[in-house]
């Protein structure tokens, strides 16, 4: 929705329940959330130095083992996926024609309806749209001055395929 | 009474009504049919009923047992939800489809001889397949065809057990088998196609993202946890299961971790959590599963929770693929919420659904002496977190700001994803109540300090893991692309080097009718030399010359005669 993007940024265009995440976007904020996962580790592994754990693997028991574990296989399993991606990844067309990969979802099982329109239309027409049959006063063509082209990802098959 | 109102049955008339009533009334049916066969489930007693004699076999149609009970009931719960869920579908196949498909995977569950097992497995292929040629592409017709070609096949490798069994027993009772005989060896791989184990997952991850937007949440149910609650009955405490389990659990994090296609992400994880299952079913003791019945619960849950929260995005965006969405969290915060739930209780927080069943198998086999396994599972926990418990919510909701303000999921989609996500909280702050439904009594307490500092030191330390790799900005980028598995043997190899083949003996071919044509043509040229006008056996011979080569023939015959 470029040409709603300015309307749709101010809080007051969206739901209620939305505001309360928007801090999502607020790096500061974020920083700070980052902040106290950090002071919750420490607080965690700290626990685990004061409390006893029960341990039935050998080894389990070492302090810190579950962080130690945490952080290295996430860590690990990262590096080792990207390190696979070089060696399995393809174009999006690799099994096209006979793999859903390459094609768009069809329209007829979407009602793609964006936050603007439903606020315009309320919130009951929404149930009104069958799967098989699109509503077509919610059609985009009537609601937006333009296209709305960021919708319609899978169009333009060409444009990003990694080889 | 019960005869005729077994639940599986109920779901067939249901199936059989569509044909007659309108849209409206269909989409009611699938709410209502499911709470009415969970109230026929919860009446009926424990033990074997609906027994039919048909060509000298007694078929059991429904065998009633708490291992049953749990499977039937979350199916029937999941059934409800996902007709919930997909109450804006008017299309009468779709409808269908998923009422004999969970009809027929309850009916799975229930069945108690092999032969009936078998009609049903059969069943789920043929009814599950509509819901992917219901998104009505090419390539969903492509997708679907090679689904069907490998659930039928498991099909007939269950057959084909199942005959030999009966060859060697007598007996088609469907109760332990145990891995005793060539023949519960195919019925055995019969159950671990449908229970996706390694090299034989691929149509999960295939067809599942292929599947219509509601169809994945009803295809995400049953399949795959008829197949679990199959291995259970059959197999519990086959130890090759521990290392299955133990292997399925790992390999698919590395894939879902780098897959663009979110519902494919999600398919990947289906497969590591069968894993889970996998491995209490192979320890085979009565809290491994317990386990098991627990995790198939929670996680039919939280899976069809995260299928609809990806799903309601791709009905309001048009794409499920990570790269083209982020930041959707400013207008579908229902969805969001719902889905970082799911991400919760997959991850296996503390207070979410995945915590008290998942601490189950991991304690079993830590305690049954499979340290390695434990370990493994460990570690997939870790990786869990990394695909369903941040890239799903995180790069869908939040990232990069794709630009994309979809409205919020229609109403009724909300309502089921609420009432999904209230469930998994309900479970994770109340196990007592799922314990009470599992096959064998628990004594068992999730929430002691040991389970709940190691458990949050280990999702807390991998999402600090998750912010190091970010800002370091080793986390992998999502880009389209597909990633090749070993379905790329079928798919690719095979195809093109049976055409390499193909050519080959063409070429051959070609070249040796040529080289004949070539040999007979000159054949007939040297003949037609000879017998031309002028040419040597075309010329006229006199007396002289015949009456000497006569002398000489004979001349030849007596000297044979005498020599």
């Amino acid at each position: 929705m470029d040409n709603n993007d300015s309307e749709n940024q101010s809080p007051n265009g969206l739901p209620p329940m939305a505001r309360h995440f928007l801090w999502a976007d607020d790096m500061s904020v974020v920083q700070k959330v980052i902040k106290c996962l950090a002071i919750l580790c420490a607080i965690l592994f700290v626990l685990d130095l004061i409390l006893h754990r029960h341990a039935y693997v050998p080894g389990e028991g070492i302090p810190g083992f579950y962080a130690v574990v945490g952080f290295v296989a996430f860590t690990l399993i990262v590096l080792g996926a990207t390190q696979l991606r070089r060696l399995i990844l393809r174009n999006e067309h690799f099994y096209a024609p006979y793999s859903v990969d390459a094609e768009s979802y069809p329209e007829e099982g979407t009602n793609k309806l964006s936050h603007q329109e439903q606020v315009l239309l309320g919130d009951k027409t929404v149930n009104q749209t069958p799967d098989k049959k699109p509503n077509k006063t919610l059609d985009h063509g009537q609601l937006d001055s333009q296209p709305n082209k960021t919708y319609r990802d899978g169009d333009n098959h060409q444009e990003k395929g990694p080889r | 009474m019960i005869d005729f109102i077994a639940p599986p049955f109920l779901f067939f008339y249901a199936a059989a009504l569509c044909a007659l009533i309108g849209s409206h009334a269909r989409a009611v049916l699938l709410l209502a049919v499911p709470l009415v066969a969970l109230a026929v489930l919860l009446g009926t007693s424990f033990g074997q009923h609906v027994v039919i004699a048909v060509a000298g076999f007694e078929l059991v149609f429904v065998r009633l047992d708490k291992l049953a009970l749990v499977f039937s009931i979350i199916f029937c719960i999941a059934a409800f939800l996902a007709g919930l869920y997909a109450w804006h579908v008017r299309d009468t196949i779709q409808q269908i489809a998923t009422l004999v498909y969970a009809g027929a995977a309850i009916g799975g569950v229930l069945a108690g001889d092999l032969i009936t097992l078998f009609l049903y497995w059969e069943a789920t292929a043929v009814a599950s397949v509509f819901l992917i040629w219901a998104r009505r592409t090419p390539a969903a017709y492509a997708t679907g065809m090679r689904y069907l070609i490998i659930q039928v096949l498991s099909g007939v490798l269950l057959l084909a057990g199942l005959l030999m069994h009966y060859q060697d027993t007598g007996s088609i009772e469907f109760n332990h088998l145990g891995l005793i005989s060539p023949g519960t060896t195919l019925i055995f791989i019969a159950f671990g196609i449908k229970c996706a184990f390694p090299l034989m997952h691929n149509w999960l991850q295939d067809a599942y993202p292929a599947a219509t937007v509601t169809g994945t949440v009803v295809l995400s149910a049953f399949t795959t946890k008829m197949a679990v609650y199959a291995l259970a009955r059959g197999y519990a405490g086959t130890e090759i299961l521990v290392y299955i389990g133990a292997v399925m659990t790992l390999f698919p994090i590395f894939f879902a971790e780098i897959e663009n296609d979110l519902r494919r992400v999600l398919a990947y994880s289906l497969n590591n959590q069968l894993g889970f299952m996998v491995v209490g079913v192979g320890v085979g003791t009565e809290m491994a599963l317990n386990g098991t019945a627990a995790h198939a619960f929670c996680h039919i849950l939280y899976k069809s929770l995260l299928f609809m929260s990806v799903g309601a995005v791709l009905y309001r965006t048009g794409t499920s693929k990570a790269s083209e969405l982020g930041g959707l969290y400013k207008t579908m915060p229902v969805t969001m919420v719902c889905c970082l739930i799911g991400a919760a209780s997959i991850s296996a927080f503390p207070l979410f659904s995945g915590f008290v069943s998942k601490s189950l198998i991991l304690d079993a086999s830590a305690k049954n002496g499979y340290y390695f396994v434990w370990f493994a599972l460990v570690v997939a926990s870790a990786g869990v977190l990394s695909h369903s418990g941040i890239k799903i919510p995180y790069f869908t909701f939040f990232a990069h700001d794709s630009g994309k303000r979809p409205a919020e999921a229609p109403v009724h989609m909300r309502i089921a994803m609420i009432i999904t996500a209230f469930l998994c909280v309900f479970i994770g702050v109340f196990p007592g109540t799922l314990y009470a439904l599992l096959p064998f009594d628990v004594d068992y307490k999730p929430y002691t300090v040991s389970h709940v500092l190691a458990q949050m030191q280990l999702l807390c330390f991998a999402l600090l893991a998750f912010v190091f790799l970010m800002r370091k900005g080793l986390h992998p980028p999502e880009v389209r692309g597909v990633n090749v598995d070993s379905d790329w043997v079928y798919r690719k190899a095979v195809p093109a080097v049976l055409s390499g083949i193909a050519v080959w003996v063409a070429t051959r071919t070609n070249s040796l009718m040529s080289l004949i044509v070539m040999t007979v043509k000159s054949v007939a040229k040297w003949a037609y030399t000879l017998a031309q006008p002028g040419g040597l056996l075309a010329v006229g011979w006199g007396v002289n010359s015949m009456v000497l080569i006569v002398t000489i023939m004979m001349l030849l015959v007596l000297v044979f005669n005498f020599a």
